[in-house]
């Protein structure tokens, strides 16, 4: 079905309204208004992401995955020598150095192999560029 | 005076963390958006919104969503949107804690990985403790504190 002109502008100035209370910090406003605004137009995708993202955080104790590590080695080992690497992510686990490289493509593919039979947490930290 | 809280979980932060050249006072690690890999925030309470740093927006590949935000920063103003992520935090000692968190995602973000109050920070019970570098959390209780 295809919402009248006059809907598609009032959805669009719900938006707006919410966005100007966003960003005058008026959120606690905003949050109570966007579930409502959501509802009268359902049909507006920028309405509905604006209802969920605006929701108080859901909080649930989570289990599974790799298991909790300290990570010191990990840290001592960025400190010492990140920035050697400007512009590079870096992938570590312990003492072990998984990926250094400036394309996140080719360290996410190192991690995926590297998380393969080992189910230990890897760090992932950007190193950014040197500035002139 | 004695008071005692229950918490579900710890991990140790990490003080005084470098990132090229911002250093992180209060570095927390977590889980975000992705259970590939853990990355260091910056723990903020002054922060208005969570901040995804544009490098772990790049790693996340998140496409732009919703409509766009504006905010003004102790580096000037950027634009982005926000997004809902998970951030788990993985316990040392202890259960997990997952916070189905809300970031401002911002391309241009100079900045580290900010955790910031709303839609993070605000919806559960956290605590540090320095001498051990330590970040307690726990869901909320409401009503717990006998305020």
């Amino acid at each position: 079905m295809i919402e009248p002109l006059s809907q598609i502008d009032e959805a669009q100035q719900a938006v707006e309204h919410l966005v100007r209370l966003i960003e005058t910090h008026k959120v606690d406003e905003a949050r109570a208004l966007a579930p409502d605004y959501a509802a009268r137009w359902s049909a507006s995708r920028q309405l509905q992401h604006l209802a969920r993202v605006l929701e108080p955080p859901k909080v649930n104790p989570g289990t599974g995955g790799p298991s909790g590590r300290s990570l010191k080695n990990d840290v001592a080992w960025l400190r010492e020598h990140a920035r050697e690497h400007p512009g590079c992510y870096i992938a570590t686990r312990g003492d072990e150095v998984i990926a250094i490289d400036a394309s996140i493509d080719r360290v996410k593919e190192l991690v995926r192999a590297a998380r393969e039979g080992d189910p230990r947490a890897i760090l992932l930290h950007y190193e950014p560029p040197s500035e002139a | 005076m004695r008071l005692q809280e229950d918490y579900l979980g710890a991990l140790q932060y990490e003080a005084s963390y470098p990132v090229g050249p911002h250093e992180l006072l209060v570095a927390v690690p977590g889980y975000i958006g992705t259970p590939e890999s853990l990355a260091y925030t910056l723990l903020d309470t002054a922060a208005e919104w969570c901040v995804l740093s544009a490098w772990l927006a790049r790693a996340l590949d998140l496409p732009p969503e919703g409509c766009t935000t504006r905010l003004e920063t102790r580096f000037g103003l950027f634009e982005g949107w926000l997004a809902r992520l998970p951030l788990r935090l993985r316990a040392n000692v202890g259960e997990d804690l997952t916070v189905e968190a809300t970031w401002l995602v911002v391309p241009e973000w100079p900045g580290p990985t900010v955790l910031g109050w709303r839609g993070c920070l605000e919806r559960f019970r956290w605590a540090i403790d320095p001498d051990d570098e330590a970040f307690y959390f726990a869901p909320c209780v409401r009503g717990d504190s006998g305020f």
